[in-house]
């Protein structure tokens, strides 16, 4: 137990033995172990949230390799839900780590989602992003909404009740297209959102509810635009 | 009047952040939307579908608030007025 305190030594400065603890008692699903999903997981198995489901369909590839952290050269043809969960587990032992080989699909999102403390939203298709909003806000499940598109990322916090949710802020998805992929593009965005999850826990700062934070890695800016629930919202109108 | 035009993400690459556009005054923002299309081809297929409608993905906000796609055509914009336009991105 000491050495596993020890390890948090220099982040509990900031929230505490207790902070921490809150951290270890997490339950934390992450929607695909992709550019987005592989630096969020990453983090929060560094930082010791305790249980880590990653959840993803794909086999590693060797063009995911410019991005997707969690992945290795020699684990090309693996699962990626498997890749994952090995990395993971070498990174924390002190956590537990589950990785699911599943397609995320309203069959399976609630047993997926039912049990967890958050979302985090590391997809790469909108169809299964308005999934996820739909089960966080209809189970009061805070969501962090990343998402990429070469050097250019979006994100933002939605806690259920008191934010707008994805629908409000993207009433429709944008369109698909082939996009270009970089790996510092889905780094950024993957610590914004793995920010939000370790703020949320514990307790710490403010959160991007309310607020699409945008980063142009062109001019290595970032802005914050804030954003409204839309009364007309079908998904948490009612609310 | 004049509008300020600040771009993100796909748009960001074809405007500039920052663009400054003359209307005639009492101009909504369906004017707006079009002068940027009809000077900036590129940015059309960010802005509208292909049937011509205005792209529900594309995220517009006047002075800090944003506009629902449902209301763009009431929106009517006035001199000095900052418009925020980002077409969303989805990947990874």
């Amino acid at each position: 137990m000491l050495q596993e305190l020890e390890r948090y030594k220099r982040q509990m400065l900031l929230f505490g033995e207790e902070g921490q603890e809150k951290l270890k008692n997490a339950s934390v699903l992450i929607a695909g172990a992709g550019g987005l999903g592989c630096p969020v997981a990453l983090y929060l198995a560094a930082a010791g949230v305790g249980r880590i489901r990653i959840a993803d369909r794909d086999t590693v590839e060797i063009s995911n390799l410019n991005r997707q952290i969690l992945h290795m050269y020699k684990d090309i043809g693996q699962k990626k839900s498997a890749s994952a969960e090995e990395t993971l587990r070498a990174v924390n032992p002190y956590i537990e780590v589950e990785g699911i080989c599943t397609t995320i699909e309203r069959s399976n999102i609630s047993e997926l989602a039912g049990d967890v403390d958050l979302i985090v939203d590391a997809m790469d298709n909108f169809t299964t992003r308005y999934l996820l909003n739909e089960v966080a806000v209809k189970s009061g499940i805070p969501l962090m909404h990343g998402a990429i598109s070469g050097f250019f990322g979006q994100a933002t916090t939605i806690v259920p009740g008191k934010s707008p949710c994805l629908r409000c802020i993207f009433p429709k998805a944008p369109p698909k297209v082939e996009f270009p992929v970089l790996g510092p593009t889905a780094g950024v965005i993957g610590m914004i959102q793995a920010n939000e999850v370790i703020k949320f826990l514990t307790g710490t700062g403010e959160l991007l509810t309310g607020k699409l934070l945008l980063w142009d890695g062109t001019s290595s800016t970032m802005d914050l635009l804030e954003v409204e629930r839309q009364p007309d919202c079908g998904i948490c109108g009612c609310l | 009047m004049k509008v300020w035009v600040r771009a993100f993400a796909g748009l960001r690459e074809i405007l500039g952040d920052e663009l400054t556009v003359e209307l005639p005054d009492d101009s909504a923002m369906p004017v707006l939307l079009r002068e940027i299309s009809d000077h900036f081809p590129e940015a059309e297929e960010l802005i509208y579908e292909p049937d011509g409608y205005l792209s529900d993905s594309l995220v517009l906000i006047i002075n800090g608030n944003e506009v629902g796609t449902a209301y763009v055509e009431g929106a009517l914009l006035a001199d000095g007025d900052e418009v925020v336009l980002f077409p969303g991105v989805g990947g990874e």
